[in-house]
This record gives C-alpha cells, sequence and structure tokens, in this order.
C-alpha cells in the first residue's frame, strides 16, 4: 500500500510527458548546414608522388669520366621485377601464380640491398613499354616504404645495347 | 497512424492535431552532418582528376599542390585544357617527344614555376601504357619541366 502512494507520488503528471520539444529550428538549421557541407564536401582523397627524371630522359646517356657510381635500381617488366645495380641484375623476382608482381618479395630484397648501396636514400625505377601505369606507382611506393626519399623515373630498355 | 500522430490518440472522435513523428528524421539528419563535416574540405580545388581518368591507389600522404597539370586519359593527352594528342597515336609512335605537347608546354611554361623551377603533375589513368608516360616526361623535360610529380588516389579512400 505504502509502494502504491509513493508510485503515485513519483509519477510524473500526464501533461509533462506528453510535452513536445520545437525542432523546426533545427531542422532549419539542418536544412542550410547540409548542401552546404555536401558542396564543400571531399569524397576522393588525393596526394602526390614527387620523383625526377633523368635529364636526358630516353637518350643514350653521355659516359662521365671515371667510375660512375650507381644506384640501386627497380626494374620492371612484364614478366618479372628486378632489383639491379648498374648492369648487375642483384635479383629478380618472377610474376606470382595470379600473374601479380611480387612486390612484398620487393620490400625484402630492397630491405637487404639498401645498406649494400652508395646512395641508400636513391632508387631509380625503371620501367619497360607495355607495363601499366599503376604497377610503376606500386613500385614507387615500395621503394619509399622501404626507406628512399628520392625516387627517381626513367624507362627501361628491352635491349640494352640499343640505348632506347 | 500511431507513427504519425500521438496527439490524435486521446482524441479519438477527429480532429486531433496531426503531428508528424520525426525524431527518425532528426536521427538521420545527424548522422548526415557528422559524416559531412567529416569530409569538409576547404582546400578542395587544388587539383581536381577529371571523371574520366582513373587514378591509380598509393600509400602517399603528401598533399596536392597547385601545379600546371598534363593529364593522360586512356583516348587523348590534354595540356591546359586543350587535347594535343591521342594516346594510342603518341603509344605508337616511335618518337619520344610529343610536339605539340612539347609547343604547349613551352607556352605554359612561365605560368608552372613552382620555386623557380618549371614544375608539372601528371594526371594519368591507371591502366594508360607507361610508354606514353615516358613520351609525356620525356616531351616535358625538353619543354624545361624539373620538377614532376603524378597525382595518385589516396589508398583506403
Amino acid at each position: 500500500m505504502r509502494n502504491l502512494s509513493l508510485y503515485k507520488m513519483t509519477r510524473p503528471p500526464s501533461d509533462l510527458s506528453e510535452a513536445d520539444v520545437d525542432v523546426t529550428p533545427v531542422m532549419n538549421m539542418f536544412v542550410i548546414l547540409i548542401p552546404f557541407l555536401v558542396s564543400m564536401a571531399v569524397f576522393t582523397q588525393v596526394a602526390i608522388i614527387d620523383f625526377s627524371v633523368p635529364p636526358d630522359a630516353g637518350q643514350p646517356a653521355a659516359q662521365p669520366a671515371g667510375k660512375p657510381k650507381l644506384k640501386l635500381t627497380v626494374l620492371l617488366t612484364e614478366s618479372f621485377l628486378g632489383v639491379a645495380e648498374g648492369e648487375n641484375l642483384l635479383d629478380s623476382l618472377p610474376l606470382l601464380a595470379n600473374g601479380e608482381y611480387a612486390f612484398d618479395s620487393l620490400k625484402r630484397a630492397l630491405a637487404v640491398r639498401r645498406p649494400q648501396s652508395e646512395f641508400p636514400d636513391e632508387i631509380v625505377v625503371a620501367v619497360r613499354d607495355g607495363v601499366a601505369f599503376k604497377h610503376a606507382v606500386k613500385a614507387m611506393d615500395v621503394g619509399r616504404e622501404s626507406g628512399f626519399t628520392k625516387i627517381g623515373v626513367s624507362g627501361a630498355a628491352a635491349d640494352p645495347s640499343a640505348g632506347k | 497512424m500511431r507513427l504519425l500522430s500521438r496527439r490524435s490518440d486521446g482524441h479519438e472522435g477527429g480532429g486531433g492535431v496531426f503531428r508528424p513523428q520525426i525524431t527518425s528524421l532528426v536521427d538521420v539528419m545527424t548522422i548526415l552532418l557528422v559524416f559531412l563535416i567529416k569530409n569538409f574540405s576547404v582546400d578542395s580545388d587544388v587539383v581536381s582528376p577529371p571523371p574520366n581518368v582513373d587514378l591509380p591507389l598509393s600509400t602517399s600522404q603528401k598533399p596536392a599542390q597547385p601545379r600546371c597539370a598534363v593529364t593522360i586519359t586512356k583516348d587523348e593527352i590534354i595540356a591546359g585544357d586543350r587535347v594535343v594528342a591521342v594516346t594510342a597515336d603518341v603509344e605508337k609512335s616511335d618518337s619520344l617527344v610529343i610536339e605539340p605537347l612539347r609547343a604547349m608546354m613551352a607556352a605554359l611554361l612561365p605560368g608552372c614555376m613552382v620555386d623557380e623551377s618549371g614544375s608539372v603533375v601528371i594526371l594519368c589513368d591507371k591502366d594508360v601504357n607507361f610508354a606514353v608516360v615516358k613520351k609525356v616526361m620525356s616531351t616535358c623535360s625538353k619543354a624545361g619541366v624539373v620538377n614532376y610529380s603524378i597525382l595518385v588516389l589516396k589508398e583506403g579512400d
């Protein structure tokens, strides 16, 4: 009996329970704010990758006097990935069974080769004709993730003696 | 009917005030507002990729900067809002220099200076043959461009 009377006392009056909050100003603000934000929204985030090209890209290079210092080079062809230093192919990574490039193996190979290089901050991505641009971008990403800060891009000769 | 009008429940004889239940609408609006604020950007017009270019994905986080752009789509090469070459023709060509592009870049170069050197950003479709990109880079180099960038989509966005 006592409990029941307490319940009655604490129960809110029926008018209060049905009180409505006027949300019209909030809705007005939403209606103005949402078109503004939609117009300023960016749904695709873009970034850039800086790189350098050889000064005479694609032309036979003049041989400098003395022994040239060689940069580590990632060779990207239609059938394999390679890590080279000058004309010496250090690592050759064939395509995976699914036809994709072995970029994970490339990362491991670069981690091994980088401390041995004369230019531990510089790498050249040499790409042969016929390779899709996205693979060149991925190779540049792998180079940057491996610690190389200066990335060069060049074409790779199908026949090195042809020089083009 | 209960969802649309609470107040009319008390007046079964009709004539009650029609009050739509807008709580769920406010909920949707609030979620939408949070999503749009997250994607809000004041510098969205630095470089905008054209709709017919499918940019490659990259893990690069370096923000885009305003520079002269050369766009390579699957069909054509565009510089300064003008089509300068057809991609298929450039791919077949033996020459490393695209003459109309070289002339256009030479004309645009005074407006492409960043840190007193010619700079260009290349917007290239991800499936374009690298042979085309190589020829574009070679042509820009002949025109005096020194600094190169490529525009990419941030991976995961």
